[in-house]
């Protein structure tokens, strides 16, 4: 189906990849294009010129929140940003068509549901204009938009859960959109980037300090899942995903925080004092990022192994109450080589009076493990704004001083 | 700050009461007969010819020049450092706020020069430090001043009178936004409208709030 479209998207001059993120041209365009859809379909329309500006600046801000960085992810989220547009103009709901009853028998979305019709012809035809232009593709039609089926089923979910709106778009575009997590933009997968270092063989004594006090022959090991795993990034990309849903930018003082803390920010911001499904929104996205994106650190198997195979009991300690939820050792594939004990402090590890150890990256928590009689050993990790452990670190797993057996 | 300020919000003040005093005697007019009707019609000619009067004198002490010129705009930047800051401040205030203030409300107001000017000089005192309050502060100066005045007889609007709230943040955001080849064609002080009522949800206009109000404005000036 070829869609209705007026002059001011097919402008060559307009670069609209930047235009429409300004509301005097985003607005310009939206009442252009809802003349023509009513030239075209007969139908007219009233437009709330104040719901439409709330909707592009939510629109907006959760652009911005989820924009990705790498490159190559810059086309998809296109067609992402494209439904997030769709998704907020319905919930603000600035259209409203006049004299429109509901028809009988509507032969024709535009009958059937002019308000929604305008909004996704509108979508998809700034959606064509970014991506001719700046991705040289040609989108002529909406292969979906003829089915009447799919317009009822996208009204009534629509209704039940807004964020829906984001895959119906993608739908009518031709795609293939996720249902289950419309409002998750997934960045592409790519080369884990290593928490912990690598460090080649000739550099492995010019770093850390040589071991001079851990015991070389402790019984017990814990290791906070961060230390061992890309677990700190992605509980990081879930925030991002959250907080962008209530239009807010993730800052690094949440990251480490416990969750109260990401829900205390929005609550302030927005006024709401319990941010609604704020937790649910957070699991959710978790169990998903997780899912497709957890991993063990380079060298972090190898050692859990060797360990194991020495006799020393791991466990692998939940350091964030963030990031408990998903079934970690499942995810991990670490059955036989460490046991999960949760999310859990220092002080609630019982040791048996064994010699133990605890590795982290966080220098609080390894200082906390101290006090309660664990030895315990850094890893650096660089780029990170924590202060320095200034007791025995590492530069990397690789490192590890397996006790000598 | 010019010294024909005051006598401009005086000028408008009359001519204002005088419209008013005419349209509340014109049902009399009609309906009165014999002497009544006679000093009724006296008043009338009386108010016709005050309203005449200040109307011409208001016309010719209001020298807009620049301030209105077509394709000249403002930004409080520019204002900031502009000799005569106070006096276009007041002006493009009288201009703005009355009309925004009539996309709010159909209430008549009158937009009083003198106080736009003295909210001016008061909110550049207080950001002398640091200019980056400036917005923020004009608003909340505006609001406490009551710059917008109920007609005819100007006097202070509500303080809580949301019309009027709308009406200083849209003016505010429109000093702050820039210009491109599209605003030719768009008329901005209506977007700066749809987008204050964002604004003025979220906050309660307390002074402790200035530091989220300045990050609100200059998000919204953006993203017109």
């Amino acid at each position: 189906m070829t869609l209705p479209a007026p002059q001011l998207l097919t402008a060559p001059d307009t670069q609209v990849r930047r235009a429409v993120r300004r509301l005097r041209w985003f607005r310009r365009a939206f009442l252009e294009q809802i003349a023509v859809v009513s030239e075209d379909s007969g139908i007219a329309f009233d437009v709330d010129t104040i719901r439409l500006a709330e909707a592009f600046v939510e629109w907006s801000a959760a652009f911005e929140s989820r924009k990705p960085t790498a490159q190559h992810d810059k086309r998809r989220y296109v067609d992402h940003v494209s439904g997030l547009m769709l998704d907020r103009l319905l919930r603000k709901a600035p259209l409203s068509a006049r004299h429109h009853e509901n028809v009988e028998n509507p032969d024709s979305a535009a009958q059937f549901w002019p308000e929604g019709y305008a909004c996704v012809v509108f979508c998809l035809n700034v959606r064509a204009a970014v991506l001719a232009q700046d991705f040289g593709e040609t989108v002529e039609d909406a292969p979906q938009m003829n089915n009447l089926r799919d317009w009822m089923s996208f009204r009534d979910s629509v209704a039940e859960r807004p964020e829906i709106a984001i895959s119906y778009l993608q739908h009518f575009a031709g795609l293939e959109p996720d249902w289950q997590f419309p409002d998750l933009f997934r960045t592409s997968p790519r080369t884990p980037q290593p928490q912990l270092t690598l460090v080649h063989p000739s550099e492995r004594h010019t770093g850390p300090a040589p071991r001079q006090s851990l015991p070389a022959d402790f019984a017990m090991a814990v290791f906070d899942l961060d230390a061992i795993s890309n677990s700190r990034e992605l509980v990081a990309e879930a925030l991002t995903h959250v907080l962008g849903l209530y239009g807010y930018a993730l800052t690094d003082d949440l990251i480490d925080q416990p969750l109260a803390a990401s829900m205390t920010y929005v609550a302030m911001r927005s006024g709401q004092l319990c941010p609604r499904g704020f937790i649910d929104h957070f699991r959710n996205a978790i169990a998903k990022i997780f899912a497709d994106q957890l991993q063990l650190a380079p060298s972090a198997r190898a050692t859990l192994a060797r360990l194991t195979t020495q006799g020393v009991k791991v466990l692998i300690a939940v350091n964030d109450d963030k990031a408990s939820g998903p079934d970690l050792a499942k995810l991990l594939d670490i059955d036989g080589l460490a046991e999960l004990c949760g999310t859990v402090e220092p002080e609630q590890v019982d040791k048996k009076d064994k010699t133990s150890l605890w590795v982290s990256t966080d220098s609080t928590r390894l200082q906390s493990a101290e006090r309660c009689g664990f030895h315990a050993l850094g890893i650096k990790v660089p780029a990170r704004r924590m202060p320095e452990y200034p007791g025995e670190t590492i530069a990397s797993l690789s490192d590890f001083p397996f006790p000598s057996r | 700050m010019s010294g024909a300020l005051p006598l401009k919000d005086l000028l408008r003040g009359l001519r204002s009461g005088m419209t008013a005093g005419r349209v509340a005697i014109d049902p009399l007019s009609r309906e009165l007969h014999g002497p009544l009707r006679g000093v009724v019609d006296g008043l009338d000619i009386i108010a016709s010819r005050l309203e005449a009067t200040t109307s011409r004198l208001a016309h010719s002490i209001f020298d807009e020049g620049e301030t209105l010129q077509k394709g000249h705009f403002w930004t409080l930047q520019a204002l900031a450092t502009h000799p005569s800051g106070p006096t276009v401040f007041a002006q493009l205030a009288y201009g703005v706020l009355g009309a925004a203030y009539k996309r709010f409300s159909d209430r008549p107001v009158l937009v009083s020069e003198t106080l736009a000017a003295q909210t001016f000089q008061t909110a550049m005192a207080a950001t002398y430090q640091d200019r980056t309050e400036l917005p923020a502060e004009m608003l909340l100066q505006l609001k406490s001043a009551r710059v917008i005045r109920y007609a005819p007889f100007a006097l202070p609007s509500a303080p809580k009178d949301r019309s009027a709230i709308l009406a200083y943040t849209a003016f505010v955001i429109l000093l702050c936004i820039d210009r491109d080849a599209e605003s030719e064609h768009t008329d901005l002080l209506d977007l700066c409208c749809d987008t204050a009522p964002l604004i003025v949800r979220k906050f309660g206009f307390h002074p402790d709030e200035r530091s989220a109000i300045r990050t609100a404005i200059a998000d919204c000036a953006r993203l017109i």
